[in-house]
């Protein structure tokens, strides 16, 4: 209150002393218009201007004094009564003067002040009156006639306590209106701090929100990851931030990392990072609590020197957990801009990003899985009716040959040729099953039928079909077979060892090629052997096996097949698959 | 095994080459069976049946045209005299059932050994009807089944019905049973009223479909 008083008081302080000043003109120009008007004008102004100059001079110390003691005020209404009575009473010319105080108590005290300074004031100017009108040396040079005397004098009092009144009220509407100003900046300041969160939420928003649609429309975890770290670091205004998946119970694999003013980094160097080589570090605490840890700049965020190094953490920075319904998804680290582990209450809004960042990769993880797990029953499905249709069947027919070649000889000893002559076309049936049971357990292994498995179990096939000969294979299956449906990797396969089989029972070749490429968005088989060839006219077909059951695989996904062959020139297969119409895009 | 006059004439429908070979070179070696023709096709077993009236149909259900079931009664309309066995591998007993419902003679699976399948063989031809009690195995877990409420068969009656299912002769019953042949087909004829079907192994089907059986 003091404090508001004073900042008045500044304000209405040179409006005081610039009327306290112009309060002495009358005196002045009654001193100079007839200097005998009262004899002691001149000695009474002098003095009064001394004082007012020193008030003047001396205004803030008197001023603070004056909020303490507003009695002091007393002084000033003794000296004005004393001038007037001075001066001629009623018609003295410091009558101005003597409202200077009424008016300052007003100001700084309102009404209840004015009134009181007035009621102080009344006994004294009375008392000067009386005092100028019995004392000759006061007296003025005219008499004034006693009613005018009267009249005056009231309304003299008057307009004091009128002056009081007034300005008391005035600088009450001040003041009110000052305290209204100044909760109306408090307000806008206010306002303006609401605003600058609601554009921090909304960016949050804007971030949750591209979190959300990546989740509809990303096909791989690493674009959210992508979405989330510049969201991080662009948006949110974060240093720098550092993105990683969980693979299994203990190692984090698909790291990513953005920092300010870099692009985004992939893979730290060898990846997959196994927890158990962050001990006690604030990655392997908010692991195990499944809680934010916060550290700060000289903690170092893994314990692993490489990663660290790699993530180039130099602030305060917090370690988020991802878990989505219980499943631990990751972990995504934030750096910020202090140098002090920021506290519980600056992480409400990183919170809301890893909530929706963990239902969105979470959620994104599950679907994936799903769908690996249905493609795989699909295959399994696929293979088991394979296995049914081809291996079965084969192994029935060699199992019903056997069986009459044993029964043929108890019945006839003698016909060991007959036999053999069974035995010989049994051969093939058994090698038929053969390569159809290693293609369904080469479907089945582990982690599915990738370009590597393929290529190994393409090299085995033939060489399995070619013992006792030489025969140069080679074999070029693109990296990208890995990233097409299991559905098709599998018909591929089978495909292949069709091929495969041809060239190793009917070519004699010494030299084959395989080969699996992407080209225009569509999967291209190149098949050739340098050996005997045939007559196109009289393709010869060996049962399941051949180039009939190549063209039905190959027509069944949507593909075309051609082959080109003469006696004497080899064989060449050439056979492409639209990827879409396996539901991939290229 | 006492060489009959007439050799059974025997039409295998498979689609499979390498099933008719093996079946050929199996079946050729019986001196009482006569394979007369192959077929990999519906279109083609009809065709050789009407042309060849064969004694015997072994027939696959997976052919390329047309299902086993669905051409039984064709078969029977171009070759009347003609039983019919099916062969199969169907491992789905819904496949089984649409055999059965096709009223064919027998049902033999693919795990069925050349032994077995000569012994059905005669069986169906001597117009008895077959089927493996496997087959049997699959039909019991056929989904959906009702757990209807049943005719009441006697102690007896059941014990008989137990070794029809594992496609036992009458006379081979009788022995087990320590009765007579008469005895038993009278439990038989009875069994076939009050489950109300027409032969044996529809009796056992029904009976292995209400669980009146273990097989």
């Amino acid at each position: 209150m003091i404090d508001d008083a004073n900042q008045e008081g500044h304000q209405v302080i040179p409006v005081l002393l610039l009327f306290r000043w112009a309060s002495l003109a009358p005196a002045l120009i009654v001193g100079l218009l007839s200097p005998a008007a009262a004899p002691l004008t001149g000695w009474v102004l002098l003095a009064l201007a001394a004082i007012t100059a020193v008030i003047s001079l001396r205004h803030h110390s008197l001023n603070r004094r004056l909020q303490q003691t507003p009695w002091l005020l007393v002084i000033d209404l003794a000296l004005s009564a004393i001038a007037i009575a001075l001066t001629g009473g009623v018609v003295s010319a410091f009558y101005f003067h003597a409202l200077s105080p009424i008016l300052a108590a007003a100001f700084f005290f309102k009404i209840r002040g004015g009134l009181v300074t007035a009621l102080a004031f009344t006994p004294l100017y009375i008392s000067a009156v009386l005092f100028a009108q019995r004392q000759p040396i006061a007296q003025p040079i005219v008499a004034v006639p006693s009613s005018i005397e009267l009249y005056l004098g009231l309304t003299q009092l008057f307009t004091v306590y009128l002056i009081a009144v007034t300005f008391g009220y005035s600088a009450r509407l001040l003041e009110t209106l000052r305290r209204q100003t100044g909760r109306l900046v408090k307000a806008s300041q206010h306002l303006a701090q609401s605003n600058m969160e609601l554009e921090h939420m909304n960016q949050q928003l804007r971030l949750v929100q591209s979190l959300t649609l990546s989740l509809q429309s990303a096909v791989e975890p690493v674009e959210m990851q992508k979405v989330l770290l510049n969201g991080l670091v662009k948006e949110m205004g974060y240093r720098s931030a550092a993105v990683a998946l969980s693979d299994s119970e203990a190692a984090l694999v698909s790291w990513m990392r953005r920092q300010r003013n870099d692009e985004i980094q992939n893979a730290f160097q060898d990846d997959a990072f196994d927890l158990r080589r962050a001990k006690e570090s604030p990655l392997e605490q908010a692991v195990r609590t499944r809680r934010f840890v916060p550290a700060d700049a000289q903690t170092p965020p893994t314990g692993d020197r490489m990663l660290d190094q790699w993530l180039g953490f130099e602030r305060a920075y917090v370690v988020a957990p991802l878990h989505l319904r219980g499943n631990w998804i990751g972990v995504l680290l934030v750096e910020t801009d202090e140098a002090e582990a920021p506290v519980e209450s600056k992480l409400t809004p990183l919170a809301l990003i890893v909530n929706h960042a963990s239902v969105a990769l979470g959620s994104l993880r599950l679907c994936i899985e799903r769908t690996q797990r249905l493609a795989t029953e699909e295959v399994r499905n696929r293979i088991a009716a394979d296995i049914h249709d081809s291996v079965s069947q084969h192994l029935f027919g060699l199992a019903y040959g056997l069986n009459a070649c044993n029964q043929l000889l108890e019945q006839q000893p003698e016909a060991t040729a007959q036999v053999k002559a069974q035995l010989a076309d049994l051969e093939p049936l058994a090698f038929a099953a053969l390569h159809q049971m290693r293609s369904a357990i080469l479907g089945l292994a582990p982690g599915g039928l990738d370009s590597r498995r393929l290529v190994a179990g393409l090299r085995k096939h033939m060489a399995s079909l070619c013992i006792g000969r030489t025969i140069t294979f080679d074999v070029q299956v693109t990296p990208a077979f890995d990233r097409w449906p299991l559905s098709l990797r599998h018909e591929l396969l089978l495909i292949a060892q069709e091929g495969v089989a041809n060239i190793a029972r009917h070519a004699s070749a010494c030299y084959a090629r395989l080969a699996i490429e992407e080209r225009n968005g569509g999967v291209v088989v190149h098949i050739e052997d340098d050996g005997v060839g045939f007559d196109p006219a009289q393709a010869a077909i060996v049962d399941g096996v051949g180039l009939d059951g190549i063209r039905r695989r190959v027509e069944r996904l949507g593909g075309h097949f051609d082959h080109e062959t003469q006696p004497g020139e080899g064989v060449r297969l050439h056979i492409e698959i639209p990827l879409q119409h396996t539901g991939v895009s290229a | 095994m006492s060489e009959p006059q007439h050799p059974i004439r025997i039409l295998i429908v498979d689609d499979h080459t390498v099933v008719r070979r093996g079946l050929t070179m199996v079946l050729s070696l019986q001196r009482d069976f006569l394979v007369v023709g192959e077929a990999g096709s519906a279109a083609a077993a009809l065709h050789m049946a009407e042309t060849l009236q064969p004694d015997l149909i072994l027939l696959d259900l997976a052919l390329p045209d047309r299902s086993g079931s669905a051409i039984a009664s064709e078969l029977r309309r171009v070759a009347p005299q003609c039983r019919i066995l099916v062969l199969s591998g169907a491992q789905d007993a819904r496949l089984v059932q649409a055999a059965i419902d096709a009223r064919v003679d027998g049902y033999a699976p693919k795990e069925v050994t050349p032994a077995e399948l000569a012994e059905a063989i005669r069986r169906v031809a001597n117009e008895e009807s077959y089927i493996h009690p496997d087959v049997l195995h699959l039909l019991r877990r056929t989904p959906g089944q009702p757990e209807a409420s049943h005719p009441s068969l006697t102690r007896r009656e059941l014990e008989v019905l137990q070794l029809m299912a594992t496609m036992a002769t009458n006379r081979e019953i009788a022995e087990r049973l320590v009765v007579s042949e008469e005895t038993v087909r009278s439990h038989v004829k009875s069994i076939l009223r009050k489950l109300d079907q027409p032969n044996r192994t529809q009796a056992v089907i029904a009976a292995v479909r209400y669980g009146l059986i273990d097989v």
